[in-house]
């Protein structure tokens, strides 16, 4: 029997191998249907993991989009192009109280619902700013923009009202997306909380809280590690989404995404403009920067060393950076050059009067000063201080391309007027400690503001980035963004004083006022603002909006050729597609569900058009040709060369 | 055979000290660069210097390194591996749990296919040395071994994905198919998906199975009882198999040795194909300083590479009857 066994086993091998062959050829004959061609869904990639916290108040980076899909009960929308979307509410009145006191009445959709089947009303909004925003406002709110808010109180099931301290359209920035939970379910669960431990309150995928929201999709699946799916919510009070799901596809870098999407694997992503040469002009791939940026590269200065203290030095060292040059090439042709502290969607905010001012590129004029501080040049260029200080400065980078690219020309533009810089590369972590920790000379490194900080650059501008009350001594984290030190008593006032007006003339006057004092002393300095890139299969899919980016997206887009069902937009939602907003909103204003009439500056946001595009260079399968050609070389050289021997 | 209870019980405690140094070097090295998680979350959350205090305490991050580690040799005999800061404090048994299966079906399959392969080929070209096809895969070969996994693995990735479209991208399964379970469909998906990262962990390492086979056999080959074996008329494929069966025990070690680079490997090929491994989370724990789970996959790591040096170790007695552990 034993040898019988034994010798049947001499052909396991070979019945192993036949059954692996079989099986790979029919791995490999099989037709893959990547993700997006199964169903009518629409795949949209992201650069990172997900962290396992669907809490919609605290939740970060992807989990932070999700959630804020699955609870999308704002009750208007400020679009980051200034437009007012009504939302969860479909009409609003203000009323003018007293000078200082406003109230703000929102109307709520008939047909909002949770996904449970019941209405959303004005409780629910009245518990979660009672008994989260407001109590929790330390976690929640770091700029203080509540501190308007002094009651929410419930006039009917359907209507609700604000009264606020503040006489103004500021008031959309403290409302607009602060979405609503369900009292029911959340009630209990905040009950007896601390903000301690609210901020501490992860709330997991597989919690029963996701089981009651209100968004256009509902939580399917999460893996923290791969991916999310969403459901499509059919009766959203907004309409029902085209698509039958919404799949986030996590990545494990930007770089990542470039073979995803020309591979078909996802239909959508954010791209970074260096990576955008490379999937630019690929068949059934859309290129579209989006129309307004919200960030600007710095060059940051320490405010509190010799010798970036010196604010001669800090104008020199702006004059000397050609801005032009940085936005085309770091910028991938998607920067703009900035001549003003401000990002640009928040340009109806800038000072005509200083605009430019120390921030045009003029390395004559910046020579002329350092010549003039007696920073006389060494035999090798570079400069000296009168104290013998040598004008060699490191510059911290973390390893980002484009990043890279910007470092290595200001450290070119730099040399021109004899200050030498040294690039070194650091990993992200230890940019973030010397950053906030203040270890640097000079470093470079961009800020990413709020959309709100077109209506209250103040608070979401000003104080973060430059009040004294935002930084930390050399050594200690800073507490806000002023990682370059900045310390100015004239600064604090005038940023205290535009804080407590209510006045919005006066206001603007701070605020023009701040920036004369910025551009005197230069305690940063503004380089470039970049647009976000939008890449997508426009083969596959339509409708990609760029207005509120992921939520209305999510209601327009289709895949080509599916079957749709929808249900029909609720009566009164009509989306407003240029409102204008104002800082000096009149005493009573109604909205309807179309226009708003608020109304005095406009800001006009013009698709950006490449200002250079970057050298196009071999193509990707031409790489692989090539290297496939010199691996067959070497190999039979190789073989040739051992044969011999 | 004879396997001295006492070499095993030195081998073992040697393999606890490895881990025990192994587990202080995986604490030390992340907390030598500057700054620590908390600055991370002070950064993100805009938290203040008394509210990140707080934290730094409850996390055992306050006090001198020597302290920390006490207090983190505490929990860990306790079996408490602490919580991940970049899992938003889930625990770190939970995150590893999610990805270890994963990585050990990467690797499982990967170092399995290798080796079988590797031996397989070693055995034929022993036999072929010198021909034209011995020197040209022998060149290849050296080609592979001189070049970097990521590179191999982005051309991979390139060709027969992008490209060619044999194999899926990236991830590890569709959501389709772990909808239906267990199945033959979620195998199948699962295989599709790991198919890419495994043929580039398999041909990466390779050339070391390959080489230590085919010298060995090369060597044995010559040897003396091969002449007696082929002199009384043995036929060439029995005396071929009796003298791959000495020649597969070098393979065991270097197998287990190179265990340690198969793992390196898989890190990397989880990253590259973004495969939701223990490469994968470590990369990101790295990435935000997420000290406990640094020191819980390092730990892992170690203790996997030491068992697999002392399983090999005590294997070699059993398959070579002429060796004895003292």
């Amino acid at each position: 029997m034993m040898k019988r066994i034994y010798s049947l086993s001499r052909y396991w091998g070979l019945a192993i191998s036949i059954i692996m062959i079989i099986s790979i050829l029919h791995i490999i004959t099989t037709p893959i249907h990547t993700y997006s061609q199964i169903t009518n869904q629409y795949v949209w990639g992201y650069p990172g993991v997900g962290r396992g916290n669907l809490n919609p108040f605290t939740a970060t980076g992807v989990d932070s989009v999700i959630a804020g899909i699955l609870y999308s009960t704002s009750l208007v929308w400020m679009a980051p192009n200034t437009t007012l979307i009504p939302w969860a509410a479909y009409k609003w009145e203000f009323k003018q109280v007293s000078q200082n006191l406003t109230e703000l009445y929102f109307y709520i959709r008939d047909n909002a619902v949770w996904s449970d089947g019941s209405p959303i009303t004005a409780d629910d909004y009245v518990f979660t700013w009672k008994s989260i925003y407001l109590p929790f406002n330390k976690t929640l709110d770091p700029f203080g923009i509540w501190r308007y808010v002094v009651s929410v109180e419930k006039i009917s099931d359907k209507v609700l009202k604000f009264t606020l301290a503040r006489n103004n359209s500021f008031i959309f920035a403290v409302v607009s997306g602060r979405i609503a939970v369900p009292a029911k379910i959340w009630g209990p669960l905040v009950a007896n909380m601390t903000e301690s431990d609210f901020a501490k309150l992860v709330v997991d995928p597989k919690s029963d809280l996701l089981k009651v929201t209100s968004g256009p999709f509902t939580l399917e699946f999460y893996d923290p590690n791969s991916q999310a799916v969403l459901k499509a919510f059919k009766q959203f009070f907004m309409g029902s989404p085209h698509i039958d799901r919404f799949v986030i596809k996590f990545y494990e870098s930007t770089q990542a995404l470039i073979p995803a999407i020309i591979k078909g694997d996802i239909d959508s992503a954010y791209f970074s403009p260096t990576d955008v040469p490379t999937v630019k002009g690929v068949p059934g791939i859309t290129v579209e920067p989006m129309p307004w940026s919200n960030n600007v590269f710095y060059l940051w200065t320490n405010n509190q060393v010799y010798p970036t203290s010196l604010p001669e030095l800090r104008i020199a060292l702006s004059l000397a950076i050609n801005r032009v040059n940085l936005a085309n090439r770091a910028g991938g042709g998607y920067g703009i050059p900035r001549y003003n502290f401000f990002p640009p969607i928040a340009d109806s905010w800038v000072n005509p009067s200083v605009n430019g001012t120390n921030t045009q590129y003029d390395p004559n004029k910046a020579n002329q000063i350092l010549d003039s501080l007696g920073f006389k040049k060494g035999s090798d260029g570079i400069r000296v201080t009168p104290n013998g200080t040598r004008l060699s400065f490191e510059l911290a980078v973390p390893s980002i391309s484009d990043w890279l690219v910007a470092a290595q020309l200001i450290a070119s533009d730099l040399k021109n007027i004899g200050v030498e810089v040294n690039i070194r590369l650091v990993a992200i972590p230890t940019y973030v400690d010397i950053r906030s920790k203040g270890a640097f000379i000079i470093f470079f490194g961009s800020r990413i503001y709020s959309v709100y900080s077109v209506y209250d650059p103040v608070s979401y501008i000003l104080y973060p980035v430059f009040d004294s009350k935002s930084t930390a001594p050399i050594g200690s984290s800073t507490p806000g963004t002023n990682w370059a030190r900045v310390i100015d008593p004239n600064l604090d006032q005038l940023i205290e004083s535009a804080m407590n007006t209510d006045d919005p003339s006066e206001y603007k006057n701070y605020v023009m006022k701040i920036q004369e004092l910025l551009h005197t002393n230069m305690y940063i300095i503004p380089l470039y603002s970049i647009y976000d890139i939008k890449v997508y299969r426009s083969d596959r899919i339509e409708g990609i909006q760029t207005g509120l980016q992921t939520l209305d997206t999510l209601l327009s887009v289709r895949v080509k050729g599916a079957q749709i069902q929808t249900t029909q937009l609720p009566q009164a939602t009509t989306i407003v597609q240029t409102a204008m907003v104002t800082t000096q909103a009149p005493a009573t204003v109604t909205q309807t569900g179309s226009q708003t009439t608020v109304a005095t500056i406009i800001t006009i946001y013009a698709t950006p058009t490449p200002t250079a595009q970057p050298q196009q260079g071999l193509g990707s399968l031409e790489i692989a040709a090539i290297v496939a050609v010199v691996i067959i070389v070497v190999a039979v050289v190789a073989a040739l060369l051992l044969r011999r021997k | 055979m004879r396997i001295a209870s006492k070499y095993i019980a030195r081998r073992i405690l040697n393999s606890i000290i490895i881990i025990f140094l192994t587990l202080i070097i995986a604490f030390v090295i992340p907390r030598l660069s500057p700054g620590d998680p908390v600055d991370i979350m002070q950064q993100t959350y805009g938290l203040s210097n008394e509210e990140a205090e707080a934290i730094r305490e409850r996390l055992g991050l306050k006090g001198n390194i020597l302290e920390q580690f006490i207090t983190y040799m505490s929990y860990l005999l306790r079996g408490d591996l602490g919580r991940s800061y970049s899992y938003n404090m889930r625990p770190v048994s939970e995150v590893i749990l999610t990805a270890l299966p994963w990585s050990l079906f990467l690797l499982g399959v990967a170092i399995t296919i290798r080796v079988l392969i590797g031996v397989l080929l070693g055995i034929y070209f022993a036999r072929k040395q010198g021909s034209l096809l011995d020197t040209s895969v022998s060149g290849i070969m050296s080609l592979i071994l001189a070049t970097p996994y990521f590179l191999l693995a982005l051309i991979f990735l390139y060709v027969f994905s992008v490209k060619l479209n044999l194999f899926p991208l990236s991830h590890a399964y569709t959501y389709e198919s772990i909808q239906k379970g267990f199945s033959i469909e979620f195998i199948i998906d699962v295989l599709r998906h790991s198919a890419l990262p495994i043929i580039t962990l398999v041909i990466i390492g390779l050339p070391s199975t390959f080489y230590t086979m085919k010298n060995n056999m090369i060597l044995l080959l010559n040897e003396d009882f091969v002449y007696v074996l082929r002199a009384v008329g043995i036929r060439e494929s029995r005396v071929t198999r009796i003298v791959a069966r000495n020649a597969i025990l070098p393979v065991v070690t270097s197998t287990a040795i190179s265990f340690g680079y198969t793992v390196v490997g898989a890190v990397v090929a989880e990253t590259i194909f973004s495969y939701p491994g223990m490469g994968y989370v470590l990369t990101n724990a790295l990435l935000n300083k997420d000290y406990p789970l640094i020191q819980a996959i390092f730990l892992m790591l170690s203790i996997t590479i030491v068992m697999a040096n002392l399983i090999a170790d005590i294997l070699y007695a059993f398959l070579d009857p002429r060796v004895e552990l003292r």
